[in-house]
């Protein structure tokens, strides 16, 4: 499998403020990049360049043909659709499996993660969690070779985050490309084969395995953002 | 003043007659209006632009006179009360439909086209799939309300000489010398036919209302 490559992307917004500079990134497939940084630094952007909704300006961008999927911070279910529709159209429209079968596959991945019950609920009548592993799960059964993940357990209570962590795991097992903006750096550390830390207005400062970069960071400000997460994660301990 | 039963019926009957007509062109005039706002040229959008903010402009009953006395002094052209109705009420109602179904088209986050995309859902198959069904479903309510104010504004045709519902209240007014109970009646027919489309805006608010389009609400 091709892996992801960008090299010296640029992309400039309208108003004259970068989105990205300069990035350059590569990832193979079965491996988790997570990007950190601070607010504004262009991780959103970085994450909708790889999945296709931005175009850059300059600078090159290589990946595996075929969709890339993203599950975004916001809500993105389709409100006008059942949980379960909303899990198997993609797979029944797009991917050509039968109805049925794309039912019988939606069904079986939502009661695996506890949404059984909620098939035949519309997205307003589930709660922000529920919402958001069906929004997983729906790109999931997509079987993406590229799998974009933008802050998407922001806001949820650490029950719910703990189980789309542990989804995450899970994907990490399959051949997928995963990139994930996240604030988790527990979890990046742990899990994530590469991590790279955003900031100065779209630029990549730090980039290197999950120990060289959260444990050993070159970048003082890399090591200042540690540093303040360690605290008020230490803060919520106690 | 029931002896005079059968006129009312005809007055109703006009009345249903003239909305119907004024609803189906008034909507399809102006769908073309909001195609034309989003047209790639520019002419095009600037004369629906105009178009738009002219005829929500000008009062219905306005509307309805100067049709009515100047479409013959302009052009030559002497239509029946009854077409000149129609023409005004279409002419009246396309713009309020066009600025409902864009507000619609407009209020669907940029995430829904986003998260559209990402799948891979693009052109017919995006807007038939996920944009299409979240448009309609902000439009109807709205839409339909648009078109219980056409059926109201019909009483307007009443001055031009249409024998709708509200001149036949009048004449019966005159052959019976009982205004109170013929306005009355009249006040009640309104009522019995606007019904069943309110009926019908409560039911679309809370079958929509169910799903909440995407404002997300936790439970």
């Amino acid at each position: 499998m091709t892996p992801l490559v960008l090299r010296r992307v640029t992309k400039q917004w309208p108003n004259g403020k970068f989105g990205l500079r300069d990035v350059s990134l590569e990832a193979m497939p079965s491996t988790l990049t997570a990007i950190i940084g601070h607010s504004g630094a262009g991780k959103t952007t970085l994450a909708k360049t790889v999945a296709g909704l931005i175009d850059v300006d300059s600078g090159e961008l290589q990946r595996e043909p075929g969709q890339p999927v993203m599950v975004f911070q916001e809500d993105s279910l389709w409100p006008h659709m059942t949980l379960l529709k909303n899990v198997s159209c993609p797979l029944h429209i797009l991917k050509k499996a039968s109805r049925a079968e794309a039912e019988h596959r939606a069904i079986a991945l939502l009661e695996e993660w506890g949404l059984g019950s909620e098939l035949q609920n519309y997205p307003a009548q589930l709660s922000g969690g529920q919402r958001q592993r069906g929004a997983l799960a729906r790109a999931w059964l997509m079987e993406p070779k590229i799998l974009v993940l933008d802050e998407i357990t922001s806001g949820l209570d650490p029950e719910n985050t703990a189980a789309i962590l542990k989804s995450i795991l899970a994907l990490k097992s399959t051949e997928t490309i995963l990139l994930m903006v996240t604030h988790q750096l527990n979890f990046a550390r742990a899990i994530a084969d590469q991590v790279i830390f955003m900031a100065d207005g779209g630029r990549v400062i730090e980039k290197g395995t999950a120990k060289e970069v959260l444990e050993h960071p070159k970048d003082p400000r890399v090591a200042r953002f540690i540093a303040a997460f360690d605290f008020s994660g230490s803060q919520q301990c106690e | 003043m029931w002896q005079f039963g059968w006129l009312w019926g005809r007055g109703l009957m006009i009345t249903l007659y003239l909305t119907a007509i004024a609803v189906v062109f008034g909507t399809g005039l102006g769908l073309l209006l909001v195609a034309a706002a989003e047209s790639r040229y520019w002419l095009l959008r600037a004369l629906s632009r105009a178009y738009i903010d002219l005829f929500r402009a000008i009062p219905a009953l306005v509307l309805l006179g100067t049709l009515y006395f100047c479409l013959p002094i302009l052009f030559g052209v002497r239509l029946p009360p009854f077409q000149v109705a129609a023409l005004g009420l279409t002419l009246n109602l396309a713009p309020f439909v066009a600025e409902v179904v864009r507000s619609a088209i407009n209020s669907v986050p940029q995430i829904q086209y986003e998260s559209a995309l990402v799948f891979g859902f693009r052109g017919w198959r995006r807007d038939y799939y996920i944009i299409g069904p979240q448009v309609v479903e902000r439009l109807l309510p709205p839409l339909v309300g648009q078109y219980i104010t056409t059926l109201k504004l019909t009483s307007l045709a009443a001055a031009i000489g249409v024998e709708e519902l509200w001149n036949v209240t009048s004449q019966i007014t005159t052959l019976t010398s009982l205004p109170l109970e013929t306005k009355l009646v009249a006040a009640g027919l309104y009522v019995f036919i606007v019904a069943p489309l309110l009926a019908g805006t409560y039911w679309l608010e809370r079958r929509y209302g169910v799903k909440g389009l995407g404002e997300g609400r936790d439970r």
